[in-house]
């Protein structure tokens, strides 16, 4: 099982039997909203939201395992907001006192000429609301890809047209086989690293060049094997005459139901909804959030 | 820890006979206690296992696609960590030892070697796991070459990996990991998708390791070379060990082969075909089943 497994993933659920156009209403959807607001508390209603919808998907939380590097994105959020945020300072209007709440100094107080370099809570909770933001898209992303049948996606991808324009069937191509590489990549990466860690490659360690030499041993097999097995998949692909100009045919039609028509103007209503709470009254926005006046 | 010294295979027998007497005392290189393990999210793969591998044994390791033969291998150096249970590694428990450090008992030679060439040259690749245990350049200068001679490839020291062919590059995962001097060798399905030849090459460059004390332990499917060349079998069903014994005896145990879905290999299959001819002999090897059909037409 490698560990980053975003493939399509089979089930009979409500989400899977949604149009594909529908799930990619919903991406959008997330990613205004999570765009919307920047509390952690509303955005962490949001990803509880997404949570919801992959429930309702049947989709286990094994699928999710990757999620833990976010953990440090997140932090590298925190910290780096909770020294350098500036709000007022910079721009924007300063019409009220505002007390910064300093949770610590990072140069302490004991250190010679100290205390500097304040964390203040401000940054780091607008840090933190930055980093829910990218978990939020990062959770809901997958849950197209592992609901919609890879076929299905091409083939939705094809009736699109804006007058007599299409996308170009090699385009979809590659967006769909890109997809499906995800986990063949992922899991030569398990490989590999199992392979050198045999040999006594030690990942991980404070020596940054050493590090460095250590990651080589990783990229460039799975970079050669992935550039390999491309050329093969186009052997594989020309021998079955791909791009033979004729009009492609589908076995499997998608259709657009009336659970797409509720389910669209349902998510159009909650991003309508949010950005009005957002915009108009300032509800999910932090007061001291970073704005250029215009 | 086990010196590598010229010891003779004795074909055919297994266990404590192989180990010289002073041997007899030591405990068993590889324990392994109560292990279970299931992948994150998944059903178990290993069920409570019991094994005690001996130094200088050469262990097959049997069963059907998704048994837990790579899953049990793979605990043996620590790149899996027992959910449940201990696995002992030369006195050193894999829970809490870095599998850096466990490679230097245990070495594990892959299936695909193209997992892990990554460096210019054969010799760059040969030498790398050397160098990372910071040995002096004497030493990983001899030891490099060793193994490189040991799969033929002395030659080819300056020659770009990628371009060896694929038999090539399966020996030169093998000599990188040889170089290392490791009492306890893995392999890994080591002639899935070789040739006759290079087969052969790689069942005697075990051998040979064996023949110089080693303990190998071989995931294969491959029944023929089973029957060959090991002293014990361990067959593997469901997670579970489902038969621990001399190849003899496992191939005698028929339906149990069946109901793991391997098949005997040929010479056993061509000594069951005379059974009913009052042949009762589970020869191993093709010199031994014309041996005893011999003796058996001349009494």
């Amino acid at each position: 099982m490698p560990t980053i497994d975003i493939q399509y993933f089979k089930e009979d659920s409500f989400v899977h039997r949604l149009h594909p156009f529908t799930k990619v209403i919903f991406e959008i959807a997330v990613l205004v909203t999570a765009a919307a607001f920047n509390e952690p508390l509303f955005l962490a209603a949001v990803i509880l939201a997404i949570i919801g919808v992959a429930a309702l998907a049947k989709i286990p939380a094994r699928k999710f395992r990757y999620m833990w590097v976010l953990l440090y994105i997140v932090l590298f959020m925190v910290i780096t907001q909770g020294v350098w945020f500036t709000s007022f300072g910079d721009f924007g209007d300063i019409d009220a006192e505002f007390e910064w709440l300093t949770l610590f100094h990072l140069w302490p107080a004991w250190a010679p000429g100290g205390p500097r370099i304040p964390v203040i809570f401000e940054g780091a909770n607008y840090g933190f609301s930055l980093g829910l933001r990218v978990v939020a898209i990062s959770l809901a992303f997958p849950i197209l890809v592992l609901t919609t049948h890879p076929s299905d996606l091409t083939r939705f991808l094809s009736q699109i047209r804006i007058g007599s324009w299409r996308i170009p069937y090699n385009v979809i191509f590659v967006f769909t086989t890109a997809f499906r590489y995800i986990p063949t990549v992922s899991r030569e990466f398990d490989q590999t690293l199992d392979a050198q860690r045999s040999r006594g490659v030690h990942f991980g360690g404070y020596n940054p060049i050493r590090q460095i030499k250590v990651v080589a041993t990783l990229f460039v097999p799975v970079l050669t094997s992935s550039l390999l097995s491309a050329h093969d998949l186009t052997l594989a692909l020309e021998t079955r005459a791909f791009g033979a100009p004729t009009e492609r045919t589908f076995i499997h039609e998608v259709h657009w139901r009336r659970a797409d028509w509720l389910v669209t103007g349902l998510l159009i209503l909650i991003v309508v909804v949010c950005l009005i709470l957002a915009n108009s009254y300032g509800l999910g926005v932090l007061p001291y959030t970073p704005q250029r006046t215009i | 820890m086990l010196a590598p010294d010229r010891r003779r295979r004795n074909p055919g027998d297994w266990g404590a006979s192989l180990v010289p007497e002073r041997q007899l005392t030591s405990e068993a290189i590889i324990k392994v206690r109560d292990l279970s393990y299931s992948y994150p999210g998944e059903i178990s793969a290993l069920r409570s296992v019991n094994l005690d591998i001996l130094p200088g044994e050469f262990v097959a390791i049997i069963g059907s696609n998704g048994s837990g033969k790579t899953t049990l291998v793979k605990q043996f150096n620590g790149l899996l960590k027992p959910s449940q249970g201990h696995v002992l590694v030369d006195g050193l428990d894999t829970r809490s030892s870095r599998v850096s450090e466990l490679s230097r008992i245990v070495g594990f030679v892959f299936q695909n070697p193209d997992h892990q060439i990554f460096a210019y040259s054969v010799w760059e690749e040969a030498s790398f796991g050397l160098k990372l245990q910071k040995l002096d350049s004497e030493s990983v200068e001899r030891q490099t070459s060793d193994a490189l001679k040991a799969v033929s490839l002395d030659g080819l020291r300056d020659r770009h990996p990628r371009a060896l062919s694929r038999g090539q590059r399966q020996r030169l995962a093998t000599a990188s990991i040889l170089a290392l001097n490791t009492p306890v060798l893995v392999l890994d399905e080591p002639t899935t998708g070789q040739d006759y030849l290079s087969r052969r090459q790689i069942m005697e460059l075990a051998v040979g390791l064996h023949a110089e004390g080693r303990t190998v332990l071989m995931v294969t499917h491959d029944m023929a070379l089973v029957a060959e060349y090991a002293t014990r079998v361990i067959v593997m069903q469901d997670g579970e060990v489902a038969c621990d014994a001399s190849p003899k005896e496992v191939f005698e145990r028929e339906e149990m082969l069946r109901a793991t879905g391997l098949d005997l290999p040929p010479v056993v299959k061509i000594a069951r075909g005379l059974r009913e001819f009052g042949f009762s002999e589970t020869p191993l090897t093709q010199a031994e089943l014309v041996e005893t059909l011999l003796t058996a037409i001349r009494s």
